[in-house]
């Protein structure tokens, strides 16, 4: 029989909570069932779900019952899983996109800890680099390194770990807010005394390989933070700048030249050759321009637009060579009377296959200023040519231009103006140009002496261990993307010229230049017999160690690049080499989690340490994520006003 | 937030945001909120009890005895199952935003807007039931469950209702439960089917009704459901019951391919028969025009052509010289629903009228007993004073079904143009009701 409570939906729209019943039904039989539902007790259940509220709510249960901790002790004895937090820099506050990245994380570790693994895990934090030395800067001030040694570099130092700091600890309530359970309490800290030891440990072990090299080097260069920077450090943008043809004279013929074409006349003073294509062929042009006769060699299909450029009323062609038979051509520097090293400098036309049939066909080749002009330097024995300092200044070798900023416009201009005679026509080109991505100032190519990792060496077998031992969510993340761009890859600056990082754990005897690379806190104790109060700069600067030869070898001045930091984590946050035995046990990790991004970063970075310390992969499975966007589709940004809080979503 | 994010998009494809989306998602969480706290007076009031070992939650309770459950039961217990199936096998491929779609979905369509509506009066039953017993139990299990596969993705939301939930020696949080991967013999793929369609047929009905203007909550004396499929015509027929609930109708009655009550008019396709016939075109055309469009549509059916001769003119017509237009019944309303066609005859007799208006009067007076605050079992006096005299000798004739459904020791019926003092005034569609109610001690 259908009867009807009728009195049902009095439950279903008013907020239901024990008092009610009560209230309701206190003549009805009912009342003793009130509070339980069989074991189970009623609670107050409100009309509509307020996520805000029901978060606050589990949130304070959690932290009352310990819950994150007990649910990972209640799994202790399940199978071993380490996951690898990629760690966020310490920029303070969470978008997104991070938001997006520890939810991601976090859900797969509650089904994995649920399933019973025995889930070991620490948050991490990125703590070191540039972006913090530039905050900090900014608060003070500062505008270049010298202000910063005027300061102190204790003084700097320490205000840069208050800033990491305070907000990490900012950072990590806003993980937690959001319901992340990893361990926040205990994150690795790539500040950490033992977290650097870890970094200079894996450096002894690629030292030991024999990957780590001394080298002479074009590298990207920002001026104003005085120090090399990663390839995927530049950000390109538009940039308008002059298009000089010059006429190079031929050592040995009256009247007769290479036109060369260039976009960066501050770059002539270190000018060694001019390269052609060894097949393109050549014309000597007998060119006119008011009555007086000029004799210039230009790539034959292009000689036609460049004369116009240079206003010659007409021309006629003498006589044509391939790159080939022009090669060896000796020629003098325009600049040779006002700049001394270009005056002792013999200049010749060499070869080179990346010359492409534009502009004059001749490119000005300054070793000391370009990775290609680099490159043909090494196979053509060219001198390397750098009259440029670390600040992007001119020095002595530069004669007449010496101290002036390389990226002024008025230094081109002067270059120009100096060159008189021998300029054949200025134009105007906007094209890419690359600065830093920190301080967005236009970066320079400097031949400077850094370190470096032979990744190239291990380039094959990083290929194999992907492809073999690593699972990719999605699949194509692996054997397309990251294999893409391990096939591309170069041997990798580690060095940088800057203060907040872990120091290099290199020494060098100024007496005799033998290396020591140093592997633990208890060897660089041990050698000098001198504590030591903090791993980082100054603090480490002041200890040196005595020398067979009777010197004293001293710490180089650099520090790691910040991805070889976080390129140690995933032995690092088990605290190796201190804790080998958690090493052997949970190592490698199980998974990592990261942005599309990291194919370039985190994911290569480990990978290529790993695989020169310890010879294989150390993660078994990698899930890759994309970038937050607005709903338009555009990439959240402070400057479009776009960003969405996590908090305002909750909030809402 | 956490499932709007991690269902908006693949991991590796990028996130758009949206608050609309947001507002979807937060949507949801109100309706699993609403599902969950339904059941829990009742089950507080009857003081049910899930099935335990040492007080911890026994699943087997339910899932050895599935087969003695009700029908919707057994096919909750199965969604829930395969939804489990579904959600881990996402998630062992990391593939975050389809595990979480299929959540909502389940929520959305078939917990709330489905398993909910049917259960509800079992909930309503006598205090030993064993059916409603069995409610308890279905909905009790395909929580715990619910909320333990949303755990990773709505680690809060599934806590708090999990706290509420959970019995005494269970375990501390619904994050210390082991991961629930579905039981493959709970799952029933055919009942899957059949309550999917009776869902189809269900929508199809709202269409056709809507088509017809005529509200859901007037009974019909008939729906069609006309098909070729066999899975259409057998889950009508099994789940008559259900279908004829469902779509408020005294029957509904399922017919393999056409329904002959359709009136079929056949058109000439001109062109192709002036191409093909000719100076005789216009003797086909003024055929097919003249001869019954059902009986030209049948014989089509069955041999795929029309034999036509006249004098010595002698062709074979095929579906290519000739389309057909379907002409309704009168008052007879048709809707589409995957593989079949639904026909729902609005017309009003006296009764179904009556059936109608008495069932309108009830619901507001269960309202008004709802807004009262009476105790479920109560009892009142009730008046209805109703703006038309034809109307309420209509209400007349279901008096006692009125009485006994809102409990009226005394109820009074009458027509006329104002209620007595402090009676509601409702709006039944367009027609002046005057309501009042009294507790009776
Ligand atoms: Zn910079
Ligand atoms: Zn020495």
């Amino acid at each position: 029989m259908r009867l009807l409570k009728s009195g049902c939906s009095i439950f279903t729209a008013a907020a239901v909570s024990d008092k009610k019943i009560i209230t309701n039904y206190r003549q009805n039989k009912y009342i003793t069932t009130l509070f339980t539902m069989g074991n189970i007790t009623v609670k107050e259940v409100t009309e509509n779900y307020v996520a805000k509220d029901v978060e606050a709510s589990v949130r304070a249960f959690w932290d009352e019952n310990n819950t994150y901790r007990e649910t990972r002790k209640l799994r202790a004895n399940g199978k071993d899983w380490l996951f690898v937090d990629g760690p966020p820099y310490t920029t303070g506050y969470i978008h997104l996109g991070t938001a997006w990245n520890k939810i991601l994380k976090d859900a797969i570790l509650r089904y994995q800890s649920m399933n019973g693994k025995h889930i070991v895990e620490r948050a991490g934090y990125d703590m070191h680099g540039l972006p913090i030395e530039v905050k900090v800067e900014e608060k003070l001030g500062f505008k270049n390194k010298a202000d910063i040694e005027k300061h102190g570099v204790a003084n700097f130092i320490e205000e840069c770990r208050d800033f990491a700091l305070t907000h990490k600890d900012l950072m990590s309530d806003q993980f937690r807010n959001i319901g992340t359970w990893m361990d926040f309490d205990d994150p690795y800290q790539t500040v950490d005394k033992g977290y650097i030891e870890a970094a200079w440990h894996t450096l002894k072990l690629c030292a030991d390989k024999g990957y780590l090299e001394r080298g002479s080097r074009v590298v990207n260069w920002c001026p104003r933070c005085g120090t090399a920077i990663a390839d995927a450090e530049v950000e390109y943008s538009d940039e308008t700048d002059p298009s000089i043809f010059v006429k190079f004279p031929i050592i040995g013929r009256e009247n007769e030249y290479l036109v060369i074409w260039t976009t960066t006349p501050w770059t002539l003073p270190a000018n060694v050759a001019v390269a052609v294509g060894a097949e393109f062929i050549y014309a000597k042009c007998r060119a006119e321009k008011d009555g007086k006769e000029e004799l210039l060699w230009i790539a034959k299909d292009l000689a036609e637009q460049i004369l116009k450029y240079g206003k010659y009323q007409k021309y006629d062609i003498l006589e044509t060579k391939t790159g080939k038979e022009l090669a060896g051509t000796t020629y003098a520097s325009p600049l040779a009377d006002l700049v001394p090293i270009q005056k002792e400098t013999e200049h010749r036309v060499v070869t080179a296959d990346y010359v492409a049939l534009e502009n004059t066909g001749m490119v000005h080749i300054a070793p000391g200023h370009g990775w290609d002009d680099y490159l043909v330097g090494l196979k053509e024995h060219l001198p390397i040519i750098c009259p440029v300092d670390g600040n992007g200044n001119f020095t002595e070798q530069a004669g007449i231009f010496a101290g002036k900023y390389v990226k002024d416009l008025e230094t081109n201009q002067d270059v120009i103006t100096k060159l008189g005679d021998y300029m054949l026509a200025v134009r105007k080109i906007t094209h890419r140009y690359g600065h830093c991505w920190r301080c967005k100032t236009p970066i320079i190519y400097r031949a400077t002496s850094q370190w470096f990792l032979k990744v190239k060496e291990v380039k094959d077998q990083m290929l194999e261990e992907i492809s073999r031992d690593v699972t990719w969510y999605p699949d194509w993340a692996g054997s397309a993307r990251f294999h893409d761009w391990i096939a591309e890859a170069r041997d990798w600056c580690i060095s940088r010229q800057r203060y907040w990082g872990i120091p290099i754990p290199i020494w060098v005897c100024p007496k005799c230049n033998k290396c020591h690379v140093v592997g633990s806190f208890e060897e660089l104790e041990r050698l000098p017999g001198q504590k030591m109060k903090d791993p980082h700069r100054p603090y480490v600067d002041e200890i040196t160690i005595p020398c067979d030869c009777g010197g004293l070898m001293e710490r180089i001045p650099d520090i790691f690049d910040v991805w070889y930091d976080s390129g140690v984590a995933s032995w690092a946050t088990l605290r190796y080499p201190e804790k080998k035995e958690d090493f052997e046990r949970y190592w490698p990790a199980d998974m990592i989690l990261e942005g599309q991004d990291q194919t370039r970063g985190w994911f290569y970075s480990q990978l290529a340490l790993s695989t020169m310390a310890f010879g294989k992969a150390p993660y078994k499975s990698v899930v890759m994520h994309g970038f937050a966007l607005d709903g338009n589709g555009k990439k959240m940004s402070k400057s479009l006003g776009n960003v969405v809080a996590p908090e305002d979503v909750i909030e809402k | 937030m956490r499932q709007y994010i991690l269902s908006a998009s693949a991991p590796w494809d990028d996130l758009r945001f949206s608050w609309e989306g947001v507002k979807t998602t937060m949507r949801m969480f109100n309706v699993l909120w609403n599902v969950y706290k339904f059941p829990l007076p009742y089950m507080a009031l009857d003081g049910y009890k899930p099935a335990e070992k040492d007080g911890v939650w026994d699943p087997s309770a339910v899932e050895a005895h599935v087969k003695e459950f009700c029908r919707e039961d057994r096919w909750l217990i199965s969604r829930i199952n395969s939804l489990a199936e579904t959600v881990s096998a996402e998630m062992e491929v990391c593939n975050l935003h389809r595990a979480t779609r299929p959540i909502s979905t389940f929520v959305l369509d078939e917990l709330s807007r489905w398993y909910v509506q049917l259960v509800r009066p079992r909930m309503w039953l006598e205090e030993d039931s064993v059916s409603k017993q069995q409610a308890y139990d279905t909905i009790y299990y395909c929580m715990r469950r619910l909320l333990t596969i949303m755990a990773p993705f709505a680690p809060f939301a599934a806590e708090k209702m999990y706290q509420n939930l959970r019995l005494g020696n269970d375990p501390a949080s619904i994050h210390m439960v082991d991961w629930f991967k579905g039981v493959d013999a709970l799952h029933d793929p055919v009942l899957e089917e059949e309550m999917q369609i009776i869902q189809n047929f269900d929508e199809a009905v709202s269409n056709a009704r809507q088509n017809g203007k005529r509200k859901g909550r007037w009974p019909v004396s008939e729906v069609i459901v006309a098909s070729d499929s066999d899975a259409v015509i057998n889950a009508v027929a099994a789940m008559n019951d259900m279908a004829c609930d469902r779509a408020n109708a005294r029957k509904v009655t399922a017919v393999k391919g056409l329904w002959d009550k359709l009136e079929w008019t056949a058109v000439p396709t001109m062109k192709a028969i002036g191409k093909q016939f000719g100076r005789n075109g216009p003797k086909v055309k003024a055929f097919i025009e003249n001869t019954d469009g059902c009986s030209l549509k049948a014989a089509l059916a069955k041999d795929g052509k029309v034999p036509f001769t006249d004098g010595d003119f002698s062709c074979e017509l095929t579906d290519e010289h000739m389309t057909f237009t379907e002409k309704m019944p009168e008052n007879i309303f048709g809707a589409q629903m995957d593989n079949a066609e639904v026909y729902v005859d609005v017309t009003l007799t006296d009764e179904l009228e009556a059936d109608g208006y008495a069932r309108e009067i009830i619901r507001r007076i269960q309202e008004m007993r709802k807004q009262a605050g009476l105790a479920v079992d109560a009892k009142i006096a009730a008046s209805a004073v109703i703006a038309d005299e034809r109307v309420t000798a209509l209400v007349n004739s279901q008096h006692e079904v009125v009485a006994g459904e809102v409990r009226a020791e005394s109820l009074s019926i009458e027509a006329g143009e104002s209620g007595p003092e402090g009676a509601a005034e409702w709006d039944v569609d367009g027609l002046k009701v005057f309501i009042s109610i009294k507790e009776k001690c």
